[in-house]
């Protein structure tokens, strides 16, 4: 190995001419020329001026050096070019011109090399031929002719190739590395890259090929057709021509396909994407018709960009574990017969919209994802939206509500084939629409009247979130069955509310109360559908009546709230009429008299004051009562209790009859008073309860406590003070605690029953004890 | 400014132009001696002529009669 310094200036490098070479720099020519195994060297020495270096393809080096002469440029010329075992360093690439046409071949020397050129605009070709030792670049390299890779290994790194071709198709071993690098290609009219065969090869990092020819003609791609996403470039036209994108061959694959900047047609043969698709947005882009499809066959997720073109080719999505996510709207068509199929994978409406003549899914397992996206259907036929294959189809709402709409306005069919769809099924056109299996719909809709929606007879749709069937005055949607039997339509709960529909043969039910309002028409042979309009929820507030009104009415339906019902001064009434549901009551004020009844749960608050007849609370259900006095000359509060319930604060003040609280259950009554001129204090207890604070006032008539069955009670503070009638406390005493006890009736021991201070001037105060 | 000493001894500074359309990943490979005797306004000036260069290239391949 040596090292061989060109000098001399101009001159030809070739096997045997020593007429440039040294053996040192600027030394004495003569010495033998170059081989594999000699470093060449070109530097300041070389020529004291511009000199010109023509190769011959029988030049032979290691590592190919070139810097500057003294002045002037150093130009390589001529048609053959050097064979290099080694590196190759330009390092003053302002000082060189390469015109030469050669073809540079790498060929294996005795270890790794670099090529550095630092983007030196060459016009020669390269070719990668060696076998066991990696060339990487140390620069962008740019060249106006062929790169080939026929053998070993060629490392991008992070670096710009560009070419005016790739060759890359001799079906050796051969890996193009990629890095972060890419490949730049110019060229046109031919076969700008070519991996025809891709037996031996490999790729790493990510290949990225850039077509940026911007002007007419054709520009052909071949990635063979063995598809495979490890073979597969990414292919994206940056130059804003208008060529013609040709295929190689039918078949042909693509990681990424990145049409953003062409501004001319695509290819027409079928083709695979297992990366992003992004169609041009420039005018005079154009997707050429064909029959041929394209398939997409992504393992991950990516993305569908259309920028409003339309494809009129066949889609297949078949991908197992890919996701395709729409990034704007998806149009296929206009040929009726264009079909968009899903084998495998997840499409992600995105909420966007796909519009496709027509619809199928096929063999694998696929998920049509709406998230608010659309899927029209627009063409007519038995087989419009063919769910052929349901096995493991699934359908994803995602956030908001999808829909797939059947536009067309000739006749067309929804072959659900029994799948759920969570999504709205939308009558789209004029044309019947016929759904075909015992199909799962989030919503049924239609955007068109008077339009027929038919189902398959002897099967159950169901819905889940709603039925939004309805048409117009003059304008009904017929609903019925394809044949002459009913089926049936279910939905689990709620209650649908639509009108002007023709009904027949259709059966309703599921738990929804099905209202198809006062303008539909009932067809005959029909069950659960009510021709009227349903009762509407309301929420009443702020019903009053003042002053000397007649009465303020309030009659409820159906679940509802009242609050803040009043009547003031001389009022005739305030009714609210307890419905066959739920009421809540809050808020009452009655100032006057009434009898009332409301029944419900909640928290029931009813006050009456001055010369009111009685306030009445019955309780049927769970409820707190609190707060229910009655002051002035009242008849009495009467509470009856029959369910789980507390009572508290329950007062009669003034010349009032008594306050009463029943009780049937267990519960706490507390508080429960009489003051002033009353008729009774009374607590009666059937069950396990904790009366306490029982008491009365002043002229009482009696304080009763008593307990009517056998069950435990404690009773506690019963008390009557000033001229009460009676303190009694009422139980049952157990024998077995004294054996010697026999009933007493009081009418055998009348002292005991009433004792008043005039009967014995002694007494002060009798303790309950 | 960030570069790399190769193994030859040279610097090597990466840089990235794009014009939106066309995006170049190359690297000034430069003596030592050059790169210290260059400021960085100047080394950004050699980029973007580097840049230019290259998108020259470009549009006169584009130009090119179709190469059959």
């Amino acid at each position: 190995m040596a090292d061989r310094y060109w000098v001399g200036g101009t001159g030809p490098w070739n096997a045997t001419s020593t007429a440039n070479w040294s053996a040192t720099s600027g030394g004495a020519s003569g010495a033998s020329a170059p081989t594999a195994a000699d470093n060449v060297i070109f530097n300041s020495a070389s020529g004291a001026t511009s000199y010109v270096v023509t190769p011959t393809s029988a030049a032979l080096c290691k590592d190919f050096s070139v810097s500057g002469p003294a002045s002037g440029t150093v130009t390589f010329a001529g048609t053959g070019a050097p064979r290099v075992a080694g590196s190759i360093l330009f390092s003053t690439p302002g000082t060189m011109v390469w015109s030469n046409t050669g073809n540079i071949i790498l060929q294996d020397g005795t270890a790794n090399s670099t090529i550095t050129t630092n983007n030196l605009a060459m016009t020669s070709a390269l070719t990668c031929q060696r076998v066991t030792f990696t060339t990487t670049l140390g620069s962008a390299f740019t060249t106006s002719d062929t790169l080939t890779l026929t053998t070993g290994t060629l490392d991008l790194s992070s670096y710009t190739l560009t070419c005016f071709n790739v060759v890359n198709n001799s079906g050796s071993t051969r890996r193009l590395a990629f890095g972060t690098g890419k490949i730049v290609v110019t060229g046109n009219g031919t076969t700008v890259y070519s991996q025809s065969v891709v037996t031996g090869l490999t790729y790493t990092g990510t290949p990225l090929v850039e077509l940026s020819y911007s002007g007419a003609g054709t520009v052909t791609v071949n990635t063979s057709t063995s598809a495979s996403a490890a073979l597969a470039i990414s292919l994206k036209l940056t130059g804003a021509g208008t060529y013609t994108l040709a295929q190689g061959a039918a078949g042909n694959f693509f990681m990424d396909l990145d049409f953003s900047g062409h501004q001319g047609p695509t290819p027409s043969g079928a083709y695979t994407v297992y990366g992003n698709y992004t169609l041009s947005a420039a005018a005079g882009f154009s997707v050429t018709a064909s029959a041929s499809a394209i398939t997409f066959a992504a393992t991950s997720s990516k993305t569908i960009t259309s920028n409003g073109y339309t494809i009129d080719r066949p889609i297949t999505f078949d991908g197992a574990g890919g996701t395709w996510v729409l990034q704007d709207a998806f149009s296929v068509g206009p040929t009726a017969t264009r079909v968009v199929t899903q084998n495998s994978g997840t499409l992600d409406l995105n909420g966007k919209t796909l519009t496709t003549p027509l619809y199928a899914t096929g063999a694998g397992t696929k998920n049509l994802t709406f998230n608010g996206g659309s899927l029209v259907v627009t063409a007519s036929g038995a087989t419009a939206f063919n769910n052929a294959a349901p096995t493991n189809y699934t359908t994803t709402a995602g956030t908001g509500t999808g829909t797939i709409s059947m536009t067309s306005a000739s006749a067309k069919t929804f072959v659900g084939a029994g799948s759920t769809f969570n999504a709205k099924l939308n009558q789209g056109g004029a044309g019947a629409l016929t759904i075909t299996g015992a199909n799962t719909f989030g919503d049924i809709s239609n955007t068109v009247q008077p339009a027929t929606v038919l189902f398959t007879a002897a099967t159950t749709t169901t819905f889940l979130n709603g039925f939004s069937l309805r048409g117009t005055a003059g304008n009904l949607i017929t609903i019925g069955s394809v044949t002459a039997a009913s089926h049936t339509l279910s939905k689990a709960s709620g209650t649908i509310s639509t009108d002007y529909l023709s009904i027949s043969r259709s059966t309703a039910t599921g738990g929804a109360a099905w209202y198809c309002g006062n303008n539909s028409t009932n067809g005959g042979n029909n069950s659960g559908w009510i021709f009227s309009e349903p009762i509407t929820a309301v929420n009443v507030t702020g019903v009053n009546a003042a002053s000397a009104v007649g009465s303020a009415s309030v009659n409820i339906g159906i679940d509802a709230l009242v609050t803040g019902t009043s009547a003031a001064t001389a009022t005739g009434s305030v009714s609210v009429t307890g419905p066959p549901v739920i009421v809540a009551l809050g808020g009452w004020d009655r100032s006057y008299g009434w009898g009332i009844g409301p029944y419900g749960t909640g928290s029931i608050s009813v006050e009456a004051t001055a010369a009111a007849g009685s306030v009445a609370i019955v309780i049927s259900a769970a409820a707190a009562v609190t707060g229910v006095p009655a002051s002035g000359q009242v008849g009495s509060p009467d509470i009856n209790i029959s369910s789980a319930v507390d009572v508290a604060g329950s007062q009669a003040l003034g010349q009032v009859g008594g306050v009463n609280v029943t009780i049937d259950v267990d519960a706490a009554a507390t508080g429960v008073a009489a003051t002033g001129q009353i008729g009774a204090t009374r607590v009666d207890i059937d069950y396990y309860v904790f009366p306490t604070g029982v008491s009365g006032t002043a002229v009482t008539n009696s304080v009763f406590a008593g307990v009517v069955i056998d069950c435990d009670v404690h009773v506690a503070g019963v008390q009557a003070i000033g001229y009460g009638g009676k303190v009694l406390v009422w139980g049952q005493i157990i024998p077995d605690q004294s054996p010697g006890w026999s009933e007493i009736d009081p009418a055998d021991a009348p002292g005991w029953t009433q004792i008043v201070p005039s009967q014995s001037s002694n007494w002060t105060e009798i303790i309950a004890a | 400014m960030d570069y790399t000493v190769l193994e030859s001894g040279l610097i090597s500074v990466p840089f990235t132009r794009t014009n939106g359309q066309y995006t170049l990943q190359d690297a000034l490979v430069l003596p030592r001696s050059e790169f210290e005797s260059l400021s960085e306004t100047e080394i950004l000036t050699m980029q973007d002529e580097r840049f230019a260069a290259w998108v020259a290239f470009l549009i006169e391949a584009s130009n090119a009669p179709p190469r059959e």
